[in-house]
This record gives structure tokens, sequence and C-alpha cells, in this order.
């Protein structure tokens, strides 16, 4: 009746169909595995090579910030719990009761204890009013660099610091204060304006010694006096270091050994 | 080609699908996440084989050979333009997608009438009977 001859007799190329079927099903299982597979690595292909565009990418990168959160948090309690013990230990024998006050000074000094006291209070914030380009470098002076937090930590040494935070980040001897972007990371742990940097010491020393012309935050007050803020505070609490402080290369050398001796080993 | 005679690719995908689930997860078949673009390549160049063989055998035209070297050459082609075309910086796999796409929406249209015009050429003789049998019966 029509070019199409609907009563074909010999159906095997159904038989076929369902042969490149079952072949199709075995493809399309494989492709949900994967696919299920990627979503949960979370490190699929990158096809666009634009690792923040990728949602993947950016799941996996706060799955890793709630871990160091969560990490971070263990090991300050950790280091409570060792802290008590050391007490514990220490009340019952004098030996020991030195030990630990020994112990106690050295973590003070390395930073892994809170410590409170007396202190200034320097809050730096960009210029709000300004306009900043890339084109213009002056105008960059509008923001609040890495340089300048990594300046204000030194005076504020020079001026006497005991102690120093920045936003919540303690400075310690491993620290780090560098330019991410946008972001300030300090410790690692990524930082927006205003950056609060709180230091332990005599109080109207540190103010007068950060107050010096020609000093870090004069410099800043000439951009704009906005962007600096510092005030003396009467008690100043600042956290413990809560990153790594294992050595894997540097060994104590013995009193008394010749270090040259030990190297090598 | 009736309706029903459809069933048996169908229920063969869905075996594949089964077999292809059950398989990977219990003999632990990785395919590496690098593959998985050009795998749902393959897979549309296989659903676009079944869809031209459903359409070819419907028109009575169904060819073996055609049929078996398209799947596979078709499959290979979608899934070595989108290798190349990383190789380039060019997502050539979207060529694939477009040009198979599009074929299945063809396949599909022809498909669908065919089937409508087989319905209005039947509705059309049985209406052409009734008035010859009509015809017939009445008393001249």
């Amino acid at each position: 009746m029509t070019v199409y001859s609907t009563g074909f007799h010999h159906r095997s190329y159904i038989w076929q169909l369902t042969l490149v079927s079952f072949v199709l099903g075995l493809i399309l299982a494989a492709t949900i595995q994967t696919a299920s597979q990627v979503s949960r690595a979370g490190n699929g292909p990158d096809r666009e090579g634009f690792v923040f565009g990728s949602g993947s990418s950016a799941a996996m990168f706060t799955d890793l910030n709630k871990q160091i959160h969560s990490l971070q948090s263990e090991n300050s309690h950790l280091r409570r719990n060792t802290q008590k013990l050391n007490d514990q230990i220490a009340n019952r024998t004098g030996a020991a009761s030195t030990l630990n006050q020994e112990l106690l000074d050295a973590q003070e000094f390395a930073g892994l204890t809170e410590v409170a006291g007396p202190g200034i209070q320097v809050t730096l914030n960009d210029n709000s009013g300004a306009q900043v380009s890339t084109a213009n470098p002056v105008s960059l002076n509008n923001l609040v660099h890495d340089a300048d937090i990594m300046e204000v930590v030194n005076e504020m040494k020079i001026s006497g610091a005991e102690a120093i935070a920045v936003n919540g980040q303690r400075i310690v001897n491993s620290s780090t204060i560098r330019c991410v972007g946008p972001v300030i990371q300090v410790n690692g742990v990524p930082c927006a304006p205003p950056y609060i940097v709180q230091a332990i010491g005599e109080p109207d020393s540190l103010y007068g010694g950060m107050n010096l012309p020609g000093g870090i935050l004069s410099q800043m007050s000439q951009t704009s006096p906005s962007m600096v803020h510092m005030v003396k505070e009467k008690k100043v609490i600042l956290p413990a270091f809560s990153g790594d402080t294992q050595f894997h290369y540097a060994h104590i050398v013995p009193v008394g050994q010749d270090p040259l001796a030990s190297t090598g080993s | 080609m009736r309706l029903r005679d459809a069933a048996l690719p169908i229920s063969g995908m869905i075996l594949g699908l089964g077999v292809g689930v059950f398989g990977f997860r219990n003999f632990h078949i990785h395919i590496p996440p690098d593959y998985a673009p050009y795998l749902s390549l393959a897979a549309l160049a296989a659903l676009d084989t079944v869809f031209g063989g459903l359409r070819a055998g419907l028109e009575g035209r169904f060819q073996n050979d055609i049929f078996a070297s398209g799947f596979v050459l078709n499959t290979l082609l979608a899934s070595t333009l989108a290798w190349v075309g990383d190789g380039l910086g060019i997502n050539l796999g979207l060529v694939a997608v477009l040009v198979l796409g599009s074929r299945l929406f063809n396949n599909l249209s022809l498909m669908r009438r065919f089937y409508l015009n087989k319905r209005a050429l039947l509705k059309k003789q049985q209406e052409e009977e009734a008035v010859q049998t009509l015809q017939t019966s009445s008393p001249a």
C-alpha cells in the first residue's frame, strides 16, 4: 500500500536492536557509576580548566576547610588535656613541678597557650571611599596589604610586644602572612578586612612605639586617617596557636656536642 | 512492526542497565573518572544507533552490516572526537552531541509520522469499505 512494508516477515533486526540496546544499557550503567564516583570524590575532570568555576572543586575546598577547622579544634583540645595531665603530675612531686613550670614557660614563649594581659589593639581597614585601580599604583595604597600587616607585627615586636595575634590567629615562630588574591592569609587561614592586630605588652610603650613618625601606621594614616585605629586595652586575650608544631627535619643538638658532627645523621 | 515489538529492545536495555550496575558494583570494575565524558558520548552514539535501527526497521530498509558497522564506528568516532578535542583545546565532543542529538529527534519524528500515516490510511480504508458495503447492500 505504501513504500513502507510493515509486514516484514523475518524480524531478525529486532534481535539485533535488542543486542545493541543491551550494550547501550551497559554503557549507561558505566556512565552512571562513573558519574556517581566523580561526584563522590569531588574531583571531576576540570574540562574548563578553571578551578573556582567548577562546583566540585569548590565543594572539595569547603570540605577540606571544614576538616582543617575540626582538626584544629581537636588539636587545641588535646593540648589542653596534656596541660591538665602535666598539672596533675606536677602537683604530686616537686621535681615534676619545676619541670612543668619550665614546660609552661616554653609553651608560653612558643605561643602554644592562650594568654591574657594588658596591651593594644590596632585595627587596619581599607580606605572605603577611595577609587582603587591596578592602572594607578598609588591608588593601591588605599588597600591594606600583607606587607602592611607584616610591618605592623614587626613594629609591635620592636615596641616590646610579648604576644601578637592577627584576626584571632596567633603569630608564632612559623607564622606566615601572605596575600592570596583578594584576601590575606594568616597562618594559612583567610582573613578579610578589618584586620585586627592585638598585642600584649606594656600599653604605653606599645602605643608610643607604634606611633613613631615614619612608622607604618603614620604612613597609612597619611593615605587616609580612617585606615588606622589604635586603642590601649586593659585586658587582651590571645588564643593559642593551633597549627602544626611538628619538626620533620630539624633536630635538637645535645648540649656540649659539636653541631657539625651531628649533621648528616 | 507493532508496538509490542519495541518491548524487546527496551527490556534489553533495562537488562543491560541492571547487569551493568550489578557487575560494576560487585566486581569492583572502576572506570577512571577522566573517561566519563567519552563514555557518555558513547552512550549517546549507541542510543542514536538504536533509534536509527528502529526507524530503518519500520521503513523495511534494515540492513545488518550497516547497522552493526554504524554502531561501532559512530561510537568510536564520537569518543575519538571528544578525545582529540581535549588535546586540541576545543570541545569537539559538542559536534558529536549536536549531530547525534539532532538525528535522534529526526528519527523519532519520522517514526511518529510513520505510525500516524498508517493510522490515517487505515481509517480511510475502513471508511471506503463502509461506503462500499453501504452501496452494495442498499437497494438500487
